[in-house]
């Protein structure tokens, strides 16, 4: 069976992608999950039905993953998905055999999660499908939308723009490429949970508190919780009085669709690391040091700089021909080398997302959980809807010291927070 | 909803106690909507996988220790510590992945053949390699036989099944070069094998001309 979208049966990995088959252990394989909290209860039912309407309109998802002698690729999957009552923990380790979709959508109670492999989306495109799901399943319901925004409505075909390799796109070689050696980070010490196990805590809170409180200290929200998360990381190991002290270093993933117009639906994301150094500091000092990182080093010459140094690796000629399970080897020592361990946390923020009015009387919130990571053991992500935000902590520690601390100097600063957990 | 006192924030209604800091804060738990589903850790699975993992190491060592003790030197606990490995190559991907008939075949004749060159090793020292140049052929064609007779009772895997043959050519032309190096003769066994691997690659590439090369293409893409 062809793919009317692609007239082919099958697809390379973006640029992105390509890292995450490669890199993946017992522990950790890159699955990330937006979901919505509704209302009301959700009807199995009519979320099956919802989503058979609109898989179609997203070509890139209705996909399975396979491996090629060179190169892992996608293969298109005949037949539709089938939705399931969520049984294990958030982000629950996803079988890639190379039959099963890449993306499962879950629901409990009142929330409907979608959560997916890296490889086929990134936080954007994962949630537009979400968005579009959660509207034709509202419309099931019987909400009547009379303005869908930028939802995609699932009657569209999808378009070529959304299915294109941005990385490939946007290359300029004469730009240069970025230096990827830095110091190792502090990693807070912790004791991990069992494999398979993710503690996820949520702190919900008003969108306008935060807001007022970051403005306070003159800067945006997304530098704001950046910096309350490198002050408790900071002084966590100032805590610790280890005797070799490590540069703090939070990893902020940027989309590069605001720098490089582009409207794909697959992996189009960058990263950038802030560096906090490990000597005392006062909290107003790291939002200034940070809030100056943020503004000045992110600029769309980082950003081609970081696009070129990620497709000039793929697109070397001895790596392109080196077979697949060497280039196993040699992704899995980079991703050592020059990944997660030079991090000390994550945080990623989704932002405000934004619905149609009329399905402000059917969602209550979004919410945005990163799964297991291969060495960092604390992850943070922020997602905001209608008023209040959500900062999810997912962890593979079994104490909650970092998200303590975190929430504690919020409420400090006097934003209500009320918290949750997957864990009693 | 109830208040932490220590740490300062609410706790959710379903939850007694605080998720920070672990203080009570209720005895009384309600319904949320933010809830998340109660789990179960441990599969039937996993548990499987650990204690045939135990009994395993717990016989090497318990033959490995008798065989040390009378004979002073490991001899022949070696042919258990085999065995042992060779039950484990033939079954034990099944233990820990999803059961996939065409997987499991291969895994089982790759057993098959170690276990012939393992005979032959303690039988005359590989001085006649009756193994490599007799027993492995005929196990690899009896598996592209089995795959054969597997792929044309079901309705899927045609596709897997040409690049099988693609591999069985690729693998017999290996076999025929380390036969030249090694032993300084071409090998019949291999030649059969490489042989049936290029027809049936001859007639996919003629009668589902497209089909295949589309197969080898998306497979072989740089």
């Amino acid at each position: 069976m062809k793919n009317a979208m692609f007239d082919k049966e099958w697809f390379k990995l973006d640029n992105a992608a390509k890292i995450y088959p490669a890199a993946r252990s017992s522990r950790w394989n890159a699955v990330f999950r937006m979901a919505v909290v509704l209302k009301e209860e959700v009807r199995p039912d009519i979320l099956q039905q919802a989503l058979d309407d609109v898989i179609d309109r997203f070509p890139t998802f209705r996909v399975t993953l396979k491996k090629g002698f060179f190169w892992y690729y996608f293969q298109y999957i005949n037949e539709k998905p089938k939705i399931q009552e969520e049984k294990d923990c958030p982000c629950s380790m996803m079988r890639l055999s190379g039959r099963g979709y890449v993306f499962r959508v879950l629901y409990h109670s009142h929330r409907i999660s979608v959560e997916v492999f890296h490889s086929i989306t990134d936080g954007t495109g994962n949630i537009t499908f979400l968005k579009t799901l959660v509207t034709r399943y509202c419309e099931l319901c019987g909400a009547t939308i009379k303005d869908y925004g930028d939802i995609l409505h699932f009657e569209d075909d999808p378009t070529p723009e959304e299915v294109e390799d941005s990385f490939a796109r946007y290359i300029d070689k004469s730009k240069g490429t970025l230096p990827r050696a830095e110091a190792k980070a502090y990693q807070i010490k912790c004791q991990r949970e069992k494999r398979g196990v993710l503690n996820v805590t949520q702190g919900s809170m008003p969108f306008e508190q935060l807001h007022k409180v970051a403005k306070s200290f003159g800067c945006t929200v997304n530098t704001y919780l950046t910096s309350v998360l490198a002050y408790v990381v900071l002084n966590r190991q100032l805590y610790e009085k280890r005797s070799k002290k490590r540069p703090v270093r939070i990893q902020v993933p940027i989309n590069l669709r605001k720098m490089f117009p582009s409207v794909t639906l697959r992996n189009f994301a960058g990263y950038y690391n802030t560096t906090i150094q490990p000597v005392e500091q006062t909290f107003e000092e790291i939002v200034k040091v940070l809030d100056a990182q943020l503004k000045e080093k992110i600029t769309p010459d980082y950003c081609q700089k970081f696009i070129n140094s990620n497709v000039s690796l793929e697109k070397n000629p001895i790596i392109r021909v080196a077979p697949r399970f060497i280039k196993t080897l040699f992704m899995n020592m980079s991703f050592y080398m020059v990944g997660e361990n030079l991090m000390s946390c994550t945080f990623s923020n989704i932002g405000n997302v934004v619905t149609p009015e009329e399905l402000y009387d059917y969602i209550d919130r979004f919410e945005f959980v990163i799964g297991p990571q291969k060495y960092m053991n604390h992850v943070m992500t922020c997602a905001s809807y209608n008023g209040t935000s959500v900062v999810s902590f997912s962890r593979t520690a079994k104490d909650p010291i970092l998200e303590r601390d975190f929430f504690a100097v919020l409420s400090k600063h006097g934003i209500d927070v009320c918290v949750n957990s997957n864990r009693r | 909803m109830n208040r932490c006192r220590r740490c300062g924030v609410e706790v959710d209604d379903n939850l007694g106690n605080c998720p920070l800091c672990g203080a009570f804060v209720s005895d009384k738990t309600e319904f949320s909507k933010y809830e998340y589903p109660q789990i179960n850790f441990k599969t039937k699975r996993q548990l499987f996988f650990k204690i045939s993992m135990f009994i395993s190491i717990f016989v090497i060592a318990l033959v490995a220790a008798i065989n040390l003790a009378v004979n002073h030197t490991i001899s022949w606990s070696l042919h258990v510590l085999f065995g042992v490995a060779l039950v484990w190559l033939a079954v034990g991907r099944s233990t820990i992945k999803r059961f996939n008939a065409r997987k499991h075949l291969a895994w089982d004749f790759c057993a098959v053949i170690a276990l012939l060159f393992y005979i032959n090793i303690w039988t005359s020292k590989f001085s006649n390699p009756w193994a490599f140049t007799l027993g492995a052929p005929i196990v690899v064609l009896t598996w592209a036989t089995v795959l054969e007779i597997l792929t044309f009772s079901h309705k899927g895997g045609r596709s897997d099944y040409q690049i099988a043959l693609t591999k069985l050519f690729v693998l017999s032309a290996i076999c025929i070069a380390i036969s030249f190096i090694w032993l300084k003769k071409c090998e019949w066994g291999w030649i059969v094998c490489a042989a049936r691997g290029f027809v049936d690659a001859l007639a996919l590439s003629f009668f589902a001309k497209d089909r295949y090369f589309s197969e080898l293409k998306k497979r072989l893409h740089i």
